[in-house]
């Protein structure tokens, strides 16, 4: 049997029918997200670890929602993909004005954990997540 | 015969609560008058008591309402009065004489103030309910209000009676007459007098209402008369003697002197224009002016829905003055615009809808409205939003047209300006779109006929074009629709709007300075705004006018003659609709202009050439083709369309183009100096050549490889021009034209085909360098390899074939040249050329299969589209094709050619079955002859020369001798063309005929002859000459042969024949060697497929066999009989098989047994199978189930191993074979029997049973949560239908929306119980999860399919059924999704993304 390899396409199917959390339109509509910003690295070794980068660009410089749409991605990784992947998340360089603090925010494990227990947060991302089955 | 005085009396007391029977026979017999019944009420009429004076004339009109029930709005009046009798008795006319009918008018108008006296009293008494606020709930209203109504009782009765008499004008036979001039202004005058409905419940105003209703209705002229002054007594009396007159009336009279009126009024009003302060022209002031008192200040929807309807007729039919019209203005405008929401519970159905459209209707009725109506619908445009805008705009579209021209020249700027702000600003698309159309409405208003246009449209344009200076932003996309408007409105401004548009626009294009990112918009623009106009010139409206428009005469042909022209149509139109009086209501909605390029004026010809260069620079671009592409569609419509719609007045068109032409040049050179000087305007728009040249570059762009982010649009573009020529032929057979024409298909012919077919090489031959050399000049090929490009080349080329050249015309070409290349593609090389390399080889078998496919398509599409030219080539192709593939047959020495292997054969064999269901029965006969003498004899032109004599007979090789092993290759060939032959058997209908093997006549006989013969043939040749094509082609022979030709009840030779083949081919082999596994397996498919053949039948033979497969195999299953343990397997193997194949039976999507094929389908045979099969697959399970309840044997079962040998385990297996086929309602009614086998199931040891069993639980889940679903929203809507009209209605609809599900499905099935779906899931819902769990993982059992399909069950759980159920297994299923190796780390993708839906699911789960 051939063993089907996770891909950034398959990652990007994932990924490409999460809403925006302001408009009704996907971030794929909203060039938010793109395969080619996908890069994954398998280990052969399926006991060791595998690597996703992700890298998505926010509509505007100063999008207040960059953190938002990080964490909707964040989670949604975390639900769809096994556990020895290890996701990166970052703003594409050069897209945000704040983009250390955004990146630091979205792999500091402690943070993602603390915002997820907030249920307004949580609810936020559920909704954004909502449509994300539909893979586009 | 009861004492009629004693009736009375009992009447008067109370004893009757109707009127007495014996009255109402009396009467009808004759034998009492009513005069002698006034005699006997006498004093009770003249009674001090109001209660008996009231009774007594509460009796009067319970008889008039008894016998004279005609105004249909009595129906409506629920609440008051008593229903009205069944059926009018028909001596109405001799009991109530003209003269009775004027004496009780009277009577009943004079009691009207007395009436109106007792309800005042009774208001002041202390008998009279105390006052509630209006928001007090609905049952405390209604008591009220029916107190209220006790207390004006008699004023409810003259009410009904006078309605009832204000109906007696005698315009039908059996009518009473009398009700006249007098009549009526005494019942006005009545009213007027002593009413002020604002006193009154809204019922009594009711029948106030429809009393006035029913007076302008009949007496419309008559109250034009109407005084309401004192002098009204001496005239009225002059007047009585022109009664009679009056009353003859006829209906027809009526309408025609109402036209008259209007006529009158016209002139009136005309007169008024000269002098204004003359205004005597008020027809029944004093009535209007009672009207108006009466009316004003009403609330109630019921009662405006009444007064919109008589405001009608009222306002359009009577001229009124300005004091009247401001009046009647004031009454109408102030409900507007309507906000009413009907309550929840509201028994009269009255929607807002209904109120908006009679409203509507009430304010487009009558251009006086116009000063008025205008300043108050911009205001509301402005300060109104939502439903309210909306309701605004749609009134301004009804309302422009009335109000005539001048009203709207008068407005025009600030209409322009109001919407002009809707269609920039849009917020929504409804506003945007309606704003467009009173915009549309608006320029139709003011320019129809008018050349040129000024004032406004100019400064439309202008605004537009300043917007359209950025053609990327939002605000030139709201500009092009407001220039479509004025393209859609009329001729002239669509000349002003095009010509503007187009100078500007291509202006910018060439433009060196401007930003080339611009011209894709400026491409789009053009081609959307053209699309507009291709469509104005496509729609039939513009046929249809335009008759209307020959009928009226001259206008056209005045048009165009020039600056003459011009006064001669302001003539014209100030006569017609200028004016603006009522003359604008003819002109109203349908009026259009006949449209066609050349009356339009030809607006594009002075930008042809721009045009044209901008398109073919579009076309090469790659940022802005796609813009080109549909801007390129809608020019060559608006070419093609013009071409086939000239035909029809040409010559005027002529003329008048000539002239035309000079001013244009003139123009054309004011504005660029580019007109070329041709001198073809009274040509086409595009001339042959352009349009090739056009239509040459987009279908380039299909077949090379840089065109491939838009062939879509390419094709689409193409797909418009070639069914162009549909539309215009079809247009032009309408209009009697017919022959010149058929532009689109022409250049589909002369164009497109020829770049696509060019693009096909003969064969694929091997690519030299030099070759690929110039193909690499093409941009982009230069990275594929040379046989790549050809491919790829070849590729697109058929695509665009099978999508574009469906037009018979085209499709009769594209046939004849692809069936030659399929020919040159499939020869053998000629002697002398060198050995062609494999790749070659299976390239052009490659080339082959795809030329067949796109002639399969293409058939496919044209057989949907119900295409009558196919049966023409269902004739000719099936011969070619057999010959074709028999050519491919080499001898016993040289190889065979790539039309003889396997993969074409079979694609051909489609091919032919699809031809040969095109052709009739006859035709089917000769080609059946023709193959016949082929395939059973060897002769004939289709078998190629070095074949003849007896080598070819591919139904007798069975190959049983010895054979060189050299030969099978070839022998396998031959038999493989028996598939060609095998789907003409089974395509044709039963008429057609068979091959015969005996000599006998007997249809029966030749088919079992036939049967043996393919059993043999099938099962009996070596394994080496056999192939998969071979065994199902015999196959569907039997099955159809089976399912044709063999009668009911089966004939003794054809059962014999079956059970001899069921003891030799089944049965027998059970002890045999390895080797026969194999074959019995295949003839125990065989079995199911005759089986088959006859269950779609009903027949009972298929009962018997199937029942031997059960008691000989199901049950023998598992017995270890045998020694060998290899046997043992093979047995245990043939038996899982056997169970799996029952699934051929069942299922019914293969469309071998289809009407289609000439086969016998009884309905419900479905139903009738399983009602069969289920019990006895149940039954089994169950029987050996009680036999082995082996605790080991369950435990293997449970941990899925291995599963337990025993035929229990069989029966699970053939029932989930079963359980894809299984109609949705037979699942339903069975499920509860079935559930705990389905549950068994999941653990079989057998891939397909598992999830087949999981896919049926989902199904089950989902149809579970689909009646429920269902079950609500029916409730919903029946506890909706039993508050608006009681619970009958409500039953009717539960009934009707019971039948309406699938009568197959349901029937046999009806006596059964329901059962509930989801709580049969939810009691097992933790053995369920199990399962599923252990199913999604990497197991031996466990297929792609297995793991997707458990998952899916999964997540139908969590999603149909309740979270407290689910609650507990939650955090297992979701930790077992993520466990490594399975569910989301799965190694193959399909299954992950089911895990990861799963999850989805899982984790949504909330309270």
């Amino acid at each position: 049997q051939i063993e089907e390899k996770i891909d950034s396409q398959e990652i990007f199917d994932l990924i490409r029918s999460i809403t925006d959390p302001e408009h009704p339109l996907t971030l794929e509509q909203l060039a938010v997200v793109d395969s080619s910003y996908i890069k994954v690295t398998n280990n052969p070794d399926r006991s060791k670890q595998s690597h996703v980068l992700l890298e998505f660009q926010p509509t505007i410089p100063h999008c207040s929602m960059a953190t938002l749409i990080g964490l909707s991605l964040r989670v949604r990784l975390l639900r769809s993909l096994p556990s020895r992947f290890k996701v990166d998340i970052r703003v594409r360089e050069g897209s945000h004005q704040s983009e250390n603090a955004v990146n630091k925010q979205l792999n500091d494990k402690e943070r993602v954990a603390a915002a997820l227990e907030n249920s307004h947060l949580l609810g936020v991302v559920q909704g954004c997540l909502s449509s994300a089955s539909r893979r586009g | 015969m009861a004492d009629p005085s004693h009736a009375i009396r009992a009447y008067m007391v109370g004893s009757f609560q109707e009127l007495p029977p014996s009255i109402i026979q009396d009467l009808e017999n004759g034998s009492l008058s009513l005069l002698s019944i006034v005699k006997l009420l006498g004093e009770s009429l003249l009674d001090e008591q109001d209660e008996v004076r009231t009774r007594a004339v509460h009796f009067l009109a319970d008889i008039l309402a008894h016998f004279l029930p005609t105004n249909p709005s009595n129906q409506q009046r629920k609440p008051l009065e008593a229903t009205p009798s069944q059926d009018p008795p028909s001596n109405t006319t001799s009991i109530f004489t003209p003269q009775v009918v004027k004496t009780l008018t009277t009577f009943f108008s004079e009691k009207l103030s007395d009436a109106v006296l007792i309800a005042e009293n009774f208001a002041k008494s202390s008998k009279a309910p105390q006052p509630l606020p209006a928001s007090a709930p609905m049952t405390k209203l209604k008591e009220v209000e029916q107190q209220t109504i006790r207390g004006s009782d008699m004023l409810v009765a003259c009410l009904n009676a006078l309605n009832c008499l204000s109906a007696c004008h005698g315009h039908t036979p059996n009518q009473p007459r009398g009700f006249g001039v007098v009549e009526s202004h005494k019942v006005s005058e009545a009213l007027f007098s002593n009413l002020r409905t604002s006193d009154h419940p809204q019922s009594l105003r009711f029948l106030v209402y429809s009393l006035l209703d029913s007076l302008v209705a009949h007496h419309r002229s008559n109250l034009k008369s109407y005084k309401s002054a004192a002098t009204l007594a001496a005239e009225a009396a002059a007047m009585a003697e022109d009664d009679s007159d009056d009353d003859a009336q006829s209906p027809g009279d009526q309408a025609i002197t109402g036209d008259k009126n209007k006529e009158e009024g016209e002139e009136a009003m005309e007169k008024k224009k000269g002098s204004k302060k003359e205004d005597k022209a008020c027809v029944g002031k004093d009535f209007l002016k009672g009207y108006v008192k009466l009316v004003s200040g009403e609330k109630d929807p019921r009662n405006l829905m009444v007064l919109f309807g008589v405001d009608k007729v009222l306002l359009t039919e009577w001229e009124m003055d300005t004091e009247l019209t401001e009046a009647f203005f004031d009454i109408t405008y102030c409900y507007f615009p309507i906000s009413f929401r009907p309550p929840p519970d509201d028994p009269y159905g009255i929607t807002s809808d209904d109120l908006k459209l009679a409203l509507r209707g009430v304010l487009s009725s009558t251009p006086s409205f116009a000063p008025y109506g205008y300043p108050l619908l911009l205001e509301k445009l402005s300060a109104a939003g939502g439903p309210a805008k909306l309701d605004t705009l749609r009134t301004l579209i009804a309302s422009l047209p009335v109000y005539g021209r001048a009203a709207a020249k008068a407005n025009s700027k600030s209409l322009w300006e109001a919407l002009k702000i809707e269609i920039f600003h849009a917020t929504d698309e409804e506003t945007s779109q309606l704003s467009c159309r009173a915009l549309t409405q608006l320029v139709t208003v003011m320019y129809e006929g008018v050349d040129p246009p000024e004032g406004l449209a100019p400064m439309m344009v202008n605004d537009c074009l300043i917007e359209l200076e950025e053609p990327g932003k939002s605000l030139a996309k709201a500009a092009l629709k407001v220039l479509a408007c004025l393209v859609k409105a009329t001729r002239s401004t669509a000349y002003l709007a095009i010509y503007a548009f187009m100078d500007q626009m291509m202006k910018m294009f060439t433009d060196p300075e401007i930003d080339l990112a611009v011209r894709a918009p400026i491409l789009a623009g053009v081609g959307e705004l053209l699309a507009v106009l291709a469509a104005v010139y496509r729609n039939p409206e513009g046929g249809q006018s335009s008759s209307k428009e020959v009928t009226q005469g001259p206008p056209q042909t005045v048009k165009l003659v020039g600056g003459g022209g011009v006064d001669s149509i302001s003539v014209q139109t100030n006569t017609n609709s200028d004016v603006g009086s009522g003359g604008g209501l003819q002109a109203s909605v349908v009026s259009k202009e006949e449209r066609s390029y050349d009356l339009d004026g030809r607006p594009l010809d002075p930008f042809l050439s721009e045009l044209l260069t901008s398109l073919s620079n579009g076309l090469r671009s790659t940022s802005y083709r796609r813009s080109a592409l549909h801007a390129f569609s809608s020019v060559v419509s608006i070419s093609i369309l013009f071409s086939t719609s000239s035909p029809h007045g040409s010559s005027s068109v002529e003329v008048e183009a000539m002239d035309l032409d000079e001013e244009e040049r003139a123009q054309g050179d004011q504005v660029g100096g580019k007109e070329d000087g041709k001198t073809r305007k009274t040509g086409p728009f595009l001339s042959n050549e352009e349009i090739s040249f056009l239509t040459h570059n987009v279908s380039e762009m299909l077949t090379l490889p840089l065109g491939d982010e838009v062939r879509e649009e390419a094709l689409c573009a193409i797909e418009v021009i070639s069914n162009e020529r549909f539309g215009g032929g079809l247009t032009q057979g309408a209009c009697g034209a017919g022959g010149a024409g058929g532009e689109g298909g022409k250049t589909m012919e002369k164009v497109v085909l020829p770049v696509l077919l060019e693009c096909l090489p003969d064969r694929i031959l091997p690519q030299r360098e030099e070759r690929s050399s110039d193909v690499t000049m093409q941009e982009g090929e230069g990275t594929q390899p040379g046989l790549e490009a050809v491919k790829g080349k070849i590729r697109r080329s058929l695509g665009a074939i099978s999508r574009l050249c469906l037009i018979p015309q085209v499709f009769d070409i594209v046939v004849v040249r692809l069936f030659t290349k399929l020919e040159l593609c499939c020869n053998k090389k000629s002697e002398g050329e060198e050995e062609e390399s494999e790749e070659i080889k299976e390239a052009n078998k490659g080339y082959a299969r795809g030329i067949i496919l796109t002639l399969q398509t293409l058939l496919d599409e044209k057989k949907a589209r119900g295409h009558r030219d196919l049966a023409r080539h269902g004739q000719n192709l099936p011969q070619r094709i057999v010959k074709l593939v028999l050519s491919g047959l080499g001898d016993q020495v040289t190889q065979a050619g790539i039309s003889a292997s396997q993969e074409i054969v079979a694609d051909c064999s489609k091919l032919l079955a699809t031809l040969v269901r095109t052709i009739d029965k006859n035709r089917q006969r000769g080609l059946m002859e023709m193959l016949e003498k082929a395939f059973v004899k060897g002769e004939g032109d289709l078998v190629p020369s070095h074949l003849r004599g007896g080598k070819f007979r591919p139904l007798e090789l069975s190959a049983s001798t010895e054979e060189a092993d050299d030969d099978y290759g070839w022998m396998k060939s031959i038999r493989d063309t028996v598939a060609l032959y095998g789907a003409a058997i089974v395509a044709s209908c039963k008429g057609a005929g068979l091959p015969r093997f005996t000599n006998s006549d007997d249809e029966t006989e030749i088919a079992v002859e036939l049967i043996r013969r393919v059993l043999g043939w099938t099962l009996d040749s070596s394994e080496k000459i056999r192939s998969e094509l071979q065994i199902r082609t015999g196959k569907m022979i039997l099955c159809t042969v089976v399912n044709k030709f063999i009668p009911e009840p089966a004939p003794v030779g054809f059962t014999a024949m079956l059970s001899k083949f069921w003891e030799e081919k089944i049965v027998g082999l059970e002890k045999a060697t390895t080797s026969s596994y194999s074959k019995r397996i295949m003839a125990l498919q065989v079995w199911m497929w005759i089986a088959k053949g006859l269950v779609v039948r009903s027949s009972k033979e298929a009962e018997r066999m199937l029942e031997k497969v059960r008691s000989d195999v199901f049950e023998r299953s598992g017995e270890s009989n045998q020694d060998d343990d290899d046997q043992r397997e093979d047995a245990w193997k043939f038996s899982k098989e056997a169970a799996r194949s029952l699934e051929i039976v069942a299922r019914s999507d293969d469309g071998v047994v289809s009407k289609e094929n000439g086969c016998i389908v009884r309905l419900l045979y479905k139903q009738r199978l399983f009602s069969y099969l289920l019990p006895l697959v149940i039954q089994g399970y169950r029987s050996h189930q009680s036999k082995t309840p082996t605790s080991t044997d369950q435990d293997e079962l449970e941990s899925g191993v291995s599963g337990g040998r025993n035929p229990q385990t069989i029966y699970l297996i053939s029932l989930s074979s079963l359980l894809p086929s299984l109609p949705p309602t037979t699942l339903t009614s069975q499920l509860s029997s079935l559930f705990p086998l389905l549950i068994q199931s999941l653990s079989l040891p057998d891939p397909k049973a598992r999830s087949y069993s999981s896919n049926t639980l989902t199904i089950s889940l989902e149809l579970g949560k689909k009646i429920r679903d269902d079950r609500i929203e029916k409730e919903k809507e029946r506890e909706v239908a039993i508050k608006l009209s009681g619970r009958r209605v409500a039953d009717q609809l539960a009934s009707s929306t019971s039948t309406s599900d699938e009568v197959e499905n349901q029937k046999p099935l009806q006596q059964q119980e329901e059962v509930d779906l989801l709580a049969l899931n939810e009691s097992h819902l933790g053995t369920i999860i199990k399962r599923c769990n252990q199913n999604f993982e990497k197991a031996r059992f466990n297929s792609t399919s297995t793991r997707v399909s458990s998952l899916r069950t999964l997540t139908s759980l969590a999603r149909c059924l309740p979270y407290q159920a689910l609650r507990p297994y939650k955090n297992q299923v979701l930790s077992g999704l993520a466990s490594p190796g399975r569910g989301i780390d799965d190694d193959k993708r399909i299954v992950r993304m089911a895990a990861v839906d799963c999850r989805d699911v899982w984790y949504g789960l909330e309270e």
